[in-house]
C-alpha cells in the first residue's frame, strides 16, 4: 500500500518548488537569490538591495473539491508570516496556494479562478474580514498592506495538468526575453529546473538555496546547444549536412565555442568586421566572409571539402551566436 | 659468417668463450653441464627467440657476441633483454626491437632481405639435440622457429607466392572459425533436441538491453563531463594567467583600464556557462546511474528468486545463451566444404609454383643424393626428386633418419650459401645421439672435413671427433663458473 503521508509530503514539496518558480519568474529582473525551507513551507526571495519577499506555500491535494483545511492553512500562514515580518523588513508577504477557494468563502470564491494575485486591498470585504479576524489573534501581526494572496492551479498526478500554470509562466518568461528562442525550450527548461536545480543534494538539511546564476545559466546552456540552430544559417547547406557535422564533430564544435584561446580570436575578428546589419545577420555575413581564414584549423586528413566548409562555418557561427544569445538573455534577466 | 666469441654474464658470474674459424667442440665429460645452453645462448645472441634451459633464464643474463659477417665485417651484438638487441658495427650503434625488427637485423647479418630465406636459415644450420635430428624438410627448428622447404625454395629461386600465401592464411583462419562455429551449431542442435524450452526468456533479454543502453549513455555523459572539466581547467588557467600579467590598456579617450578576467569578452561568461553545463550533465549522469543501479538491483532480486526456486548452473546459463544464437549447421557445413575446396586449390597452386623452378630443386636434390649415397642411405635410383618434399617420415628411423636429416641439412646449407654468397656456421648439438655408431659418425665427419672445410663448425658433445684441428671448449661443472 502506498504511504499516504509520504505522498502528501512529496506533493507539498513539489508545490513549494513550483510556487518558487512562479514567484521567481515574476521577480526575475530584481531577483538576486532564492531560498526554500522545506520543513517550514517557507520561500524567501531576496531582491537587489537586500529587500525580501516572504512566502508561505500551502497546498491541498484535491484542491478543487476539498476546502476543509484551507482556513487552517491561511491562519497558519498568517502566523508564520507575521513572525517572519518581525525579523526582516519584507517588501511583500505572500500566501500562495493551489486552492481555488482559499478562504472557503462563497463571496470571494469566484475571483480565484486560474492564476490569481490579489493584494490585501483588492480582496473582497468578506475575505478581508477573515484575514483581519485571524490577525487579531496574533500578538504582533503583519502589516495587511504588504499581504498578498496568490493562487495558481496545481492538481492531479498527470504532469501536463499539474504543471500547466507553471509551464505557462515559464513560456511567458522565455517569450519576454525576446532572444529569438526556439520552440520547446520552456518545457526543457522546466524539466531542468525540476530535475537539476531545485533538488536538494543533502538529506539532513531540507533547505535549497539558489542564486540568480544557478537559475538562469541553464537557459543559456539549453538555448546555445549546437543542435538548435537557426534555419537562416543551415539552409545554405544540403539537407542533413548540418546535422551530420554536429553529430560527427559535436565535441570539436563545443570545445571551440568553450575554449577561450579559440573563441577570443573569433570574437576579435567579429568585432573588427564591419557590417551595419542586425547582430544575427552580421553573424551570418561574418561567417561567410571569414570562414576560409579558419579552415586550416579543421583540415584534418580525410575530411572532404564540403564537410570542412560546413564544420568551419558551424564553429564560427556558433561561437558568435552563443555570444549574442548570452548577451540577450543576461540583459533580459538583468544578470 | 662466424662466431668469434660470446660473453655471458649471469648476476655476478660471467665467462667468455672464444671460437676458432674452423672446428669447435663444446665438450663436457658428463651430461647436463651446459653445452646445449651455450649453443642456445649463441642463437639467442643473434636475436632469435630461443627458449631458456632449465638452469639459466636467458632474460636474466647479459649476452654479448662478437661475430664476423662476410658482408660488413666485425659486429658486436649485445642482448641484455628479451625485447631488444644492440648492434655495434664499425663504431655505429643501433638498437633493434625484437621480434618486430628481427628481419631487419638478420638482413644485415646474412646480407639478404629475402624473408623466405631468412626464415629458414636457422633450420638449415642448426640441429637441435631433440627435434633437430628428426627435422627433415618441414617442422620446428627450435622453440617457435620453423623450417619449411617450400618456403626456402621459393626464397632461393625468387619465386613470389606472397599473394597466394596471404589468401591461404586468410582461408585457414576463416576455416578455423567456421569449424568452431560448426561445433557450436552442433552443440546447439543437441541442446535444442534435449529440451525445447531453452530459449532465453524475454525479461532477461530486455533488461540486458536496457542495461547496455544505459551504459552507453553513461559512457557518453562521462566523457562529456571529462571534456568540460578539461576546458574549464584550461580556461581558469588562462584567467589566472591574465590576472598575473597585470596588463593595462589605454582607451581612445585617454583613460586606462586594467585587463582582468572580467573585461575579457566572453571569458567569465564561458566559465559560468561551463559550470552550469557541468551541473546539468552531472545530474543527468546521476539519474542514469540511478536507473542503472535500479535495474541491476532488480536483476539481482530476480536472480535470487530464481536461485531460490532453482539454481541455474553455469552450464544451463551457457546453454540458454547458445540457444539464443541463430546459427544454421547446414549452411555452415556447406561453407566449410567450399572453403576447403578453395584452400586445396590454392595450396596446389603454391606447391606447383614452388616446384616449377627446377634449378634450385635439382641442385638441392643432387647434393642431397650425393651425401645420402656417401652415408649409405640411398642413391639416385632409390631416391626420387619428389622425396625432397616427402611428408612420410615414418618409414625412416634410427640411424637412417639421422643420416638422412644430415644429408638434407648439408644440401640446404650449400644452396643457401650459393644464394647469399657467404659461408654459414654449422651448429650441431649431440650429433652422436640416437643409436649412431662410430662408423656412421666418421662418415659424417668425413663429409664435413672435405666439403665444409671453410665453414665454422660448432659441435656440442660428450664425445671427441676426428678433425685435424679442434678448438675444444670444455665445460666442467657449470656453464658459467
Amino acid at each position: 500500500m502506498r504511504d499516504r503521508r509520504a505522498h502528501s509530503v512529496l506533493f507539498g514539496f513539489d508545490f513549494q518548488v513550483n510556487a518558487a518558480i512562479v514567484l521567481m519568474l515574476e521577480n526575475i529582473k530584481e531577483l538576486s537569490s532564492l531560498r526554500l525551507e522545506g520543513n517550514e513551507e517557507d520561500i524567501e526571495l531576496t531582491l537587489e538591495g537586500n529587500r525580501k519577499i516572504l512566502v508561505q506555500a500551502k497546498s491541498v491535494e484535491n484542491a478543487s473539491s476539498d476546502f476543509s483545511n484551507v482556513r487552517a492553512n491561511l491562519k497558519k500562514a498568517l502566523m508564520t508570516l507575521s513572525e517572519g515580518a518581525q525579523k526582516v523588513d519584507a517588501k511583500q508577504l505572500i500566501f500562495i496556494t493551489n486552492s481555488p477557494n482559499p478562504f472557503n468563502d462563497q463571496y470571494s470564491r469566484s475571483i480565484f479562478w486560474g492564476p490569481t494575485r490579489r493584494p490585501f486591498s483588492t480582496l473582497p470585504s468578506s475575505a478581508q474580514e477573515i484575514v483581519i479576524g485571524y490577525l487579531s489573534t496574533i500578538a504582533v501581526p503583519l502589516d495587511p498592506q504588504k499581504f498578498i494572496v496568490q493562487v495558481f492551479p496545481f492538481e492531479t498526478d498527470d504532469e501536463t495538468e499539474r504543471y500547466k500554470a507553471v509551464m505557462q509562466a515559464t513560456n511567458d518568461f522565455i517569450g519576454s526575453l525576446n532572444a529569438n528562442t526556439s520552440p520547446g525550450l520552456g518545457k526543457k527548461l522546466l524539466q531542468v529546473w525540476h530535475n537539476n536545480i531545485f533538488i536538494n543534494g543533502s538529506k539532513k538539511d531540507a533547505t535549497i538555496h539558489l542564486n540568480k546564476k544557478n537559475i538562469i545559466w541553464p537557459i543559456i546552456v539549453l538555448e546555445t546547444d549546437i543542435s538548435r540552430c537557426e534555419e537562416s544559417f543551415t539552409e545554405q547547406f544540403d539537407a542533413g549536412v548540418y546535422d551530420e557535422v554536429v553529430h560527427l564533430y559535436g565535441k570539436t564544435i563545443d570545445s571551440c565555442c568553450e575554449r577561450v584561446d579559440f573563441f577570443a580570436r573569433v570574437l576579435y575578428d567579429y568585432n573588427q568586421f564591419s557590417c551595419s546589419k542586425k547582430p544575427m545577420d552580421k553573424c551570418l555575413e561574418f561567417v561567410n566572409c571569414s570562414w576560409e581564414d579558419y579552415k586550416s584549423e579543421f583540415a584534418v586528413p580525410g575530411i572532404d571539402n564540403e564537410t570542412l566548409e560546413a564544420l568551419t562555418k558551424t564553429v564560427l557561427y556558433n561561437v558568435v551566436r552563443r555570444r549574442i544569445i548570452i548577451n540577450k538573455i543576461k540583459q533580459g534577466v538583468n544578470l | 659468417m662466424i662466431f668469434c666469441s660470446i660473453h655471458i654474464k649471469e648476476g655476478m658470474a660471467e665467462r667468455t668463450f672464444n671460437f676458432s674459424k674452423g672446428v669447435n667442440l663444446i665438450f663436457s665429460k658428463e651430461n647436463s653441464k651446459g653445452k646445449t645452453t651455450l649453443l642456445r645462448f649463441m642463437l639467442y645472441s643473434l636475436g632469435y627467440s630461443i627458449p631458456s634451459t632449465r638452469k639459466i633464464k636467458f632474460d636474466h643474463c647479459e649476452v654479448v657476441a662478437q661475430i664476423y659477417c662476410d658482408g660488413i665485417g666485425d659486429m658486436r651484438l649485445s642482448r641484455f633483454h628479451n625485447d631488444f638487441i644492440e648492434v655495434m658495427v664499425k663504431s655505429e650503434k643501433k638498437t633493434y626491437i625484437l621480434p618486430d625488427q628481427l628481419h631487419e637485423l638478420h638482413s644485415i647479418i646474412f646480407g639478404t632481405e629475402n624473408q623466405n630465406v631468412l626464415n629458414n636459415i636457422l633450420g638449415a644450420i642448426y640441429a637441435d639435440q631433440e627435434k633437430g635430428w628428426t627435422l627433415l624438410n618441414r617442422g620446428t627448428a627450435i622453440g617457435s622457429i620453423r623450417f619449411n622447404i617450400e618456403e626456402l625454395i621459393r626464397g632461393l629461386s625468387g619465386c613470389d607466392c606472397n599473394d597466394l600465401i596471404c589468401s591461404e592464411k586468410q582461408l585457414e583462419r576463416e576455416l578455423g572459425k567456421y569449424r568452431q562455429l560448426f561445433s557450436v551449431a552442433k552443440y546447439r542442435e543437441s541442446i535444442m533436441a534435449e529440451s525445447g524450452t531453452l530459449a532465453a526468456d524475454n525479461y532477461t533479454v530486455e533488461s540486458a538491453v536496457a542495461v547496455s543502453q544505459l551504459l552507453i549513455q553513461q559512457n557518453a555523459l562521462q566523457s562529456e563531463l571529462k571534456r568540460i572539466d578539461k576546458t574549464l581547467t584550461d580556461n581558469k588557467r588562462i584567467r589566472h594567467y591574465v590576472a598575473e600579467m597585470k596588463l593595462m590598456i589605454q582607451l581612445p579617450d585617454g583613460t586606462t583600464v586594467p585587463v582582468t578576467a572580467e573585461n575579457i569578452v566572453g571569458l567569465s561568461d564561458t566559465i559560468d556557462f561551463l559550470v552550469a553545463k557541468r551541473k546539468m550533465i552531472s545530474s543527468d549522469l546521476r539519474s542514469v546511474m540511478h536507473q542503472l543501479s535500479g535495474i541491476q538491483k532488480e536483476q539481482h532480486t530476480e536472480e535470487e528468486q530464481l536461485a531460490f526456486f532453482k539454481s541455474e548452473s553455469l552450464l544451463e546459463v551457457f546453454d540458454k545463451k547458445i540457444a539464443a544464437v541463430p546459427i544454421d549447421a547446414i549452411a555452415i557445413s556447406k561453407e566449410i566444404k567450399r572453403l576447403e575446396k578453395t584452400l586445396k586449390a590454392i595450396r596446389k597452386e603454391i606447391s606447383d609454383k614452388t616446384k616449377s623452378d627446377t634449378g634450385v630443386t635439382k641442385s638441392l636434390y643432387e647434393n642431397m643424393v650425393k651425401f645420402a649415397t656417401e652415408l649409405g642411405v640411398g642413391n639416385s635410383e632409390s631416391i626420387a626428386t619428389s622425396y625432397l618434399f616427402t611428408s612420410n617420415l615414418k618409414e625412416l628411423s634410427g640411424a637412417v633418419l639421422h643420416k638422412t636429416v644430415f644429408a638434407f641439412r648439408l644440401a640446404y646449407i650449400i644452396e643457401i650459401e650459393k644464394h647469399l654468397g657467404i659461408k654459414l656456421p654449422i651448429i650441431l648439438d649431440s650429433p652422436s645421439g640416437k643409436e649412431v655408431d662410430q662408423a656412421n659418425i666418421q662418415l659424417m665427419v668425413n663429409i664435413l672435413k672435405r666439403d665444409f672445410s671453410d665453414n665454422q663448425i660448432i659441435i656440442a658433445s660428450i664425445f671427441q671427433y676426428d678433425f685435424n684441428s679442434v678448438n675444444i671448449i670444455e665445460i666442467n661443472n657449470r656453464l658459467i663458473e
